[in-house]
């Protein structure tokens, strides 16, 4: 046992295994890009809004 | 396993029309050989078509909303309507180069009372409280628009009962108004409303016209004073009435403070009013370029402006590119949920390998029984277009839940945006059919290059 039968199947599919790398990089690159996206717009939403106490501040709507 | 492997061979007179049926007869075969095919893989099958659909359904939700937001909202006519932009109080102003989005009412009244264009409006955005006269039931508020008789041709408004007010109606600042079909169903139950009145704040209004359904989107003509996907407004009523009574604006913007009178606010190089233009021919636009230019060069030579003339005249599909009426993150999004379906599709295309190439030996007898690669080929696209119909039909589905998922999580005004036409569904499928044939080309593509002799003796 040992990681030579693995490796020498590996080299026997070459286009499976470069399948399989094209998939998980390419997953990884969109998940990260988008989950960097929604960072990013979390950030901006919690920033304070500069009002004084607003804890106490009420919107009043009525139509 | 196998129980036909090559075409039936027909007789020597092989007509056109035999090898059409010969055709179908094949198509029908391999349709055949691909459902059991699916069948036996079922977990398989089930995972590729939920990857499909998945990938379908989240690009098309984005791309659906994306669609309704960057639409032409008046097609017949968005290359004939301009807005007039004059900068008023030089460079370094908040809006860099570029003119403010509004014109002073000092500018409006000029290229009023010059009449150049074939049609003309000026418009801002009023707010009400209508009292209804039924005493026991309650006011409510409602968005109005002041605009010149001119905007219901310019803008095809279509009318329900009555029709626009005059040109001499806009000269005597008459109490007319036009109301949405929205606000007639509140305040008349539907009827015909023509003639009765209608208290704004504390004016009494006559009713001249009801406007049909009409619902531009984006609202190209509300850009800088209002929301451009929001509802219609409930009321619109004369410029000249609306200046005439001191009517409050709701967007303005001033380089200095302009002091406390009405009449101050209108001498005032504040900008707060919308002007619209109807220009029919080239040789309009050409004539009202110069006459823009000419009126800012004359504003400078009088004393008013100290800047050589900075004007611009825009189209509708100018004005909402210049206005970012579709923002700039809607567009990442359609970028991230086309990424997202890239990321499916190769997914799905190492799903359909894997399943292609554990039959090789299926192949390999078909291949040894006589069948052609062509035939191979032909077989397994036959079997990816069916994952693909069944993916597309639950991509769909899972468009459908996203807009509907979108219309829970978006604001009132914003969730008509989320709604499915023919045209998307049609580009859903569409969509489906390009993407599982990209997917699953290579793996088609593999599976014919069988070697019938080496498979037959491994397997």
């Amino acid at each position: 046992m040992g990681i030579h039968p693995v490796l020498s199947a590996m080299r026997r599919d070459k286009v499976g295994i470069l399948l399989i790398v094209l998939q998980m990089s390419l997953t990884l690159a969109i998940l990260c890009n988008a989950l960097f996206i929604i960072h990013l717009r979390l950030r901006d939403s919690a920033r304070p809004s500069g009002i004084a106490d607003e804890a106490n501040v009420l919107i009043v709507t009525g139509n | 396993m196998v129980r036909r492997a090559a075409p039936p061979k027909t007789s020597d007179a092989t007509k056109s029309h035999d090898i059409g049926w010969r055709h179908a007869a094949m198509l029908g075969y391999y349709l055949h050989l691909a459902l059991r095919a699916l069948r036996r893989a079922p977990i398989l099958t089930t995972l590729m078509v939920v990857t499909i659909g998945l990938g379908i359904g989240g690009s098309m939700t984005v791309l659906t909303v994306f669609r309704a937001m960057s639409g032409d909202p008046i097609p017949a006519k968005s290359s004939r309507l301009f807005v007039p932009q004059i900068d008023p109080w030089g460079h370094g102003h908040g809006f860099g180069d570029q003119p403010p989005d509004q014109l002073t009412y000092i500018d409006v009244e000029q290229l009023l009372r010059q009449r150049i264009a074939q049609r003309q409006t000026a418009m801002y955005a009023v707010h009400f409280t209508v009292i209804p006269d039924n005493v026991s039931r309650s006011p409510f508020r409602v968005d109005g628009r002041a605009v010149d008789a001119d905007f219901f041709p310019m803008f095809d408004v279509p009318f329900r009962y009555g029709s626009a007010w005059t040109a001499d109606d806009d000269r005597r600042a008459a109490n007319v108004a036009v109301i949405s079909r929205k606000l007639n169903d509140r305040l008349f139950g539907g009827v015909d409303s023509v003639g009765r009145s209608i208290d704004l704040d504390d004016h009494t209004f006559t009713i001249v016209g009801v406007l049909a359904d009409w619902q531009p989107v984006p609202r190209f003509y509300a850009v800088p004073d209002g929301n451009p996907f929001g509802d219609t407004e409930g009321v619109f009523l004369p410029f000249t009435r609306a200046i005439a009574s001191h009517m409050e604006w709701q967007t303005i913007n001033c380089n200095k403070p302009p002091g406390p009178s009405w009449q101050a606010h209108l001498r005032s190089d504040c900008v707060w009013l919308d002007f619209w233009v109807e220009l029919p021919t080239a040789a309009a636009v050409q004539r009202y370029r110069r006459f823009l230019y000419d009126y800012a060069e004359a504003q400078r030579r009088s004393g008013r402006f100290d800047w050589p003339p900075n004007v611009r005249l825009r189209d509708v599909p100018e004005w909402l590119a210049a206005e970012h009426v579709v923002p700039d993150t809607a567009r990442i999004m359609v970028l991230v949920a086309f990424g997202f379906l890239v990321v499916c599709l190769v997914n799905a295309t190492a799903l359909l390998l894997a399943k292609f190439r554990r039959r090789a030996g299926e192949f390999g007898v078909r291949r040894a029984l006589g069948a052609s690669c062509g035939a191979l080929f032909a077989q397994c696209l036959v079997e990816t277009v069916v994952i693909g119909m069944v993916g597309s039909l639950l991509g769909l589905a899972f468009t459908w839940l996203g807009l509907v998922g979108l219309r829970a999580v978006l604001t009132p005004d914003m969730a008509s945006l989320a709604h499915l036409d023919v045209a998307d569904v049609l580009i859903a499928i569409g969509l489906t059919l390009l993407a599982t044939l990209a997917a699953g080309l290579y793996p088609t593509w593999r599976a014919a290059q069988v070697q019938p002799a080496w498979q037959l003796k491994t397997s």
